[in-house]
C-alpha cells in the first residue's frame, strides 16, 4: 500500500462527531449557547494579547477581540477606557479579513484625546510605543479594554541608554545592545516574562513588548 | 451566504477543517471549537470566493491559524488534556498499520503534522501548501522531508521510501 493510501485510510477515520456537525449547522441561527461559549473563550484570548500602534495625534491600538457572532450585541459589550476614564466610541466597524483575523475598528474620544482604536485577534500583535492596553472580562461578560500611558521608556543619560521597565520597576542598561540600532532581550517583572525590542531612530525610539509567559 | 449554501459548505468541508484542527491540537473538543470558529468567520468574512477551491483553501488557512492560536499557545499547552486524542485509536485496532501510522504522525512536531496532512491526505503540492500556510516552499519541503525521515524511523517497512 502506498504511503498516501495508508495515510488516507488512517485519517479517514478522524471525523467530527455528528453532534458537533449539528451545532455548526445551526450556527447560522440564533444559538445563544454557542455565543456564550465563544465569549468565554474569547476572553482568554483577549487577556493574553494586546498591541498598540501610535503615531502623532492619532491613537490607534491593536489588541485582541473575541469571535464575532452578533455584531451589535458584542459591540455593546465592549468598553474602552483611557487612563481610567470611559471613552466615547463611535463608527464601530467589525470584520474578518482574508486570513480569518478579526478586526474591530472604532473612533474614541476621552476628554481632549481623540483617536482610532484597532483591535485584532492577530497572534503576532505586540504592545508598542507610548500606550499600553489591558483587557478584561467582568462578571457580566462585558469586555473592558483599558488603555493607559505605556510604562516602558527609553532614557539616555551621560552617553548611556537605559530601558525603564514599567515606571522604574527595573532599569536595564541597553547601551551596548542598541549600538547597532536595535536591542532585544527578556525581562521578568510583576511575575511575567516579557520580550522586548527597542529600536533607536535617533531622537525617537520604538519599544515593542510581548508577554511570553 | 444562503443557509442552504452554508449547510453544503459545512457538510462538504467540515471534516477537512476538523482534521486540520486535529493535526495541531490532537484532541476532539478543541478541534470542534476550532471548526465552530472557522465557520463563524466564514459568516463574517467579506472575501469573495472566486471558486470552490478558493473557499476550500481559505477554510484550511483559517483553520490552521485558529488552531495555532488555540492549541500551540503556551497557555493552552498547559491547560488542555490530551487524553481524548487517543479515543479514536481504539476504533482502529483492527488495522495495525493505521494505528501505527496514527501514532507516528501524532508524535511528529506540530508544524510537521499539518504539512504531512495537506500533502498526503489533501493531495496538495508543496507550492500550494506553502501558499496556504504562508510559508516558503523550501520550508515546506524541509518539513516534509524531516517528517518522512521520522515516519520512516518509526514505521520502518510500513512506510515506503519516496
Amino acid at each position: 500500500m502506498s504511503n498516501k493510501k495508508l495515510y488516507k485510510e488512517t485519517f479517514d477515520k478522524i471525523t467530527m462527531s455528528e453532534e458537533a456537525f449539528e451545532r455548526i449547522r445551526s450556527l447560522e441561527g440564533e444559538n445563544k449557547k454557542n455565543r456564550e461559549n465563544y465569549f468565554k473563550y474569547a476572553g482568554i484570548v483577549v487577556a493574553a494579547m494586546a498591541a498598540i500602534f501610535i503615531s502623532s495625534n492619532t491613537i490607534s491600538y491593536a489588541g485582541t477581540g473575541e469571535p464575532l457572532v452578533d455584531m451589535k450585541e458584542y459591540v455593546e459589550k465592549i468598553s474602552i477606557f483611557i487612563n481610567g476614564k470611559k471613552a466615547d466610541e463611535s463608527d464601530v466597524k467589525r470584520y474578518v479579513d482574508e486570513n480569518g483575523t478579526e478586526h474591530i475598528e472604532m473612533q474614541v474620544a476621552e476628554g481632549d484625546q481623540k483617536g482610532e482604536v484597532h483591535i485584532t485577534t492577530d497572534m503576532d500583535s505586540l504592545e508598542k510605543n507610548n500606550l499600553s492596553v489591558e483587557t478584561n472580562i467582568d462578571e457580566k461578560g462585558n469586555t473592558n479594554i483599558e488603555i493607559s500611558d505605556f510604562p516602558w521608556k527609553v532614557e539616555k543619560k551621560e552617553g548611556k541608554v537605559y530601558l525603564n521597565v514599567k515606571d522604574g520597576k527595573k532599569i536595564l542598561d541597553i547601551t551596548k545592545d542598541i549600538e547597532d540600532g536595535k536591542a532585544e532581550g527578556k525581562v521578568q517583572v510583576d511575575g511575567k516574562l516579557y520580550k522586548y525590542c527597542v529600536e533607536d531612530f535617533g531622537e525617537e525610539q520604538s519599544i515593542e513588548v510581548k508577554v511570553i509567559e | 451566504m444562503e443557509q442552504s449554501e452554508y449547510i453544503r459548505v459545512v457538510n462538504t468541508y467540515g471534516n477537512t477543517v476538523y482534521r486540520i484542527a486535529f493535526s495541531y491540537c490532537r484532541n476532539a473538543s478543541n478541534s470542534e471549537d476550532i471548526v465552530q470558529n472557522v465557520y463563524i468567520k466564514l459568516f463574517q468574512t467579506k472575501t469573495e470566493f472566486t471558486d470552490e477551491e478558493h473557499m476550500r483553501k481559505w477554510l484550511i488557512r483559517v483553520a490552521a491559524n485558529e488552531a495555532k492560536n488555540l492549541c500551540t499557545s503556551f497557555w493552552k499547552r498547559k491547560m488542555v488534556p490530551l487524553e481524548d486524542s487517543h479515543e479514536n485509536l481504539l476504533l482502529w485496532s483492527e488495522k495495525e498499520e493505521c494505528s501505527k501510522l496514527y501514532n507516528a504522525v501524532m508524535g511528529l512536531p506540530d508544524k510537521y503534522r499539518v504539512v504531512t496532512y495537506l500533502y498526503y491526505y489533501e493531495d496538495y503540492a508543496v507550492k500550494e501548501i506553502a501558499e496556504i500556510l504562508k510559508l516558503r516552499e523550501t520550508t515546506v519541503q524541509t518539513q516534509l522531508m524531516r517528517a518522512r525521515e521520522k515516519l520512516k524511523m518509526k514505521l520502518k517497512e510500513d512506510w515506503k521510501d519516496e
